[in-house]
C-alpha cells in the first residue's frame, strides 16, 4: 500500500477544504477524490469484503462531511478520515454481534474467499508460495489484533495501516503522546506474547 | 543488578517504538546504543520487529481497490442539499443541559406559557361563595333532573303541579317515580 503524504498543504487543497467547511458539497467531493482509493483499500484490509468496504467508506465520508468543521488540521486529513473509518467499523462490528449480517464484516472472518478473488492478479513481489504464506500470517495477525482491546487495536491500526505519527495519533485519539507511546508498546508486547507464527525471513524477501 | 533491569525495562517502550518506526529521531541514538550493548534487548527487539513487519505485510496483502465512478457519484449525491445531512454540523458540541432541550424549545416554551396562563387566571379569578352542598352536589342533581325530565313514565303518572295548593307543599308526598316494579303494571292499566 502506497502511503502518500497528503497533509493539506497545497493551496488549492486548502481552498477546497475551506469551501467544503462552508458547506460546498462539490468541493468536498473533489477534495476526497484522490483519497478514495486509499480509504477503500484500508477498509478492505479491515473487513475483507469490497462491497462492505464501499458501504463502510460511504458511511465514513458522510460522517466526515457532517463533522468537517471539527477538523482543525492538527493532524493529517487522511489520519482524521481513518480515525472516523475505524470508529464506523467498530460500530458495525458491534451491530454485527446483535443481528445476522454477512460474516465478512467480522474481523476474524476467513480471508480466503476474498484473497482467491484476487489470485489472478499479476504478482509484483514474492512468489505464489511466499504470497500464500503472507496471507496465512496476515489472517493470523487479523485474529490476534481482533483479540486486543479497543484502545490497543486503534493504535496498532493507526500506526500500521495509516502510518500515523505519534502526535497525529494523540490528536485523533484525544490523549497525550506519552499515552500513545505506552499503548503502542503494550499492544505490540501483547502481540509478541501471543507467539504468532511469524517468520522474519519471509518479510525480508519482500521489504 | 536491579538498576540494570530497570534500565532495560525503560528501554523496552522505546524499542517497541523503534520496531514500529515511530520512535522520534532525538531518542533513536540512545536506544540504538543500548541495543548494541544488550543482547537480551536485542532478542526482544527482533521479536517485536517480526510482529511489526507482519503487520506491515498484512497491510500490503490488501489488494488495491479502484473506486467505481458510480460509487463516488452515489456518496457525493448523498451529501448534496436536499439530502440528509445538508450541511456540516456546527463545530461546538452542546453540553448536556443544552442538548436535553435542543430541538424541543418551542414545545417546552409553549407548555411553560400555558402553565403561566393557568396560574395567572387562577390567582386573579374572584372567589365565588357557594354552599358546601351545592358545591358538592351539582352534577348528580343535574343528572337526576335530566333523567326525570326524559322519563316518559314520570310524565304520564305525575302531573305538573299547577293546580296544587301552594300553602301546604310539605304535606304532599315527594314527587318521585314509582318503584320499577310498579311501572309495568301502570302501563298495562293505563
Amino acid at each position: 500500500m502506497v502511503i502518500a503524504d497528503d497533509r493539506i498543504e497545497m493551496p488549492d487543497t486548502r481552498a477546497l477544504l475551506a469551501r467544503a467547511q462552508e458547506g460546498d458539497a462539490a468541493s468536498f467531493g473533489r477534495l476526497l477524490l484522490p483519497l478514495e482509493a486509499r480509504l477503500l483499500r484500508q477498509a478492505v484490509a479491515l473487513c475483507n469484503d469490497p462491497a462492505a468496504a464501499e458501504d463502510l467508506v460511504s458511511e465514513t465520508l458522510i460522517e466526515a462531511w457532517k463533522s468537517l468543521r471539527r477538523y482543525d488540521e492538527t493532524c493529517r486529513f487522511s489520519t482524521w478520515l481513518y480515525a472516523i473509518l475505524l470508529h464506523r467499523y467498530q460500530k458495525c462490528v458491534r451491530r454485527a454481534l446483535c443481528r445476522p449480517i454477512p460474516l465478512a464484516w467480522l474481523p476474524f472472518f476467513d480471508a480466503e474467499k476474498h484473497l482467491a478473488a484476487h489470485e489472478n492478479q499479476p504478482a509484483d513481489g514474492p512468489s505464489p508460495a511466499g504470497q500464500a504464506e503472507q496471507h496465512e500470517q496476515a489472517r493470523e495477525l487479523r485474529r490476534a489484533v481482533a483479540r486486543l482491546s479497543r484502545k490497543h487495536r486503534e493504535v496498532i491500526l493507526l500506526r500500521f495501516f495509516e502510518d500515523a505519527s505519534l502526535p497525529d495519533m494523540a490528536s485523533v485519539l484525544g490523549c497525550s503522546v506519552g499515552t500513545v507511546k505506552s499503548r503502542l508498546h503494550h499492544a505490540l508486547e501483547k502481540l509478541r506474547r501471543m507467539n504468532l507464527n511469524l517468520s522474519p525471513a519471509s518479510w525480508d524477501t519482500q521489504t | 543488578m536491579k538498576r540494570f533491569f530497570n534500565l532495560c525495562r525503560r528501554q523496552r517502550e522505546r524499542l517497541s517504538l523503534l520496531a514500529s518506526g515511530a520512535l522520534p529521531d532525538a531518542e533513536r541514538a540512545t536506544t540504538e546504543a543500548h541495543l548494541a550493548a544488550c543482547a537480551e534487548c536485542r532478542r526482544y527487539f527482533e521479536e517485536v520487529r517480526a510482529v511489526s513487519r507482519g503487520l506491515q505485510s498484512w497491510r500490503d496483502t490488501a489488494p488495491p481497490v479502484e473506486p467505481r465512478p458510480a460509487w463516488h457519484a452515489e456518496w457525493v449525491r448523498a451529501i448534496q442539499p436536499g439530502h440528509e445531512p445538508m450541511k456540516p454540523r456546527a463545530e461546538t458540541s452542546l453540553p448536556w443541559w443544552q442538548a436535553l432541550f435542543a430541538g424541543r424549545r418551542a414545545a417546552l416554551g409553549g407548555l411553560g406559557a400555558t402553565w403561566l396562563l393557568i396560574l395567572f387566571f387562577r390567582a386573579t379569578a374572584p372567589e365565588v361563595a357557594q354552599p358546601a352542598s351545592q358545591a358538592l352536589l351539582p352534577a348528580p342533581r343535574a343528572v337526576l333532573m335530566a333523567l326525570k325530565a326524559r322519563d316518559p313514565w314520570s310524565e304520564q303518572r305525575v302531573p305538573a303541579p299547577e293546580s296544587d295548593d301552594e300553602s301546604a307543599p310539605a304535606q304532599r308526598p315527594p314527587k318521585s317515580p314509582p318503584p320499577r316494579s310498579e311501572r309495568g303494571a301502570n302501563h298495562f292499566i293505563g
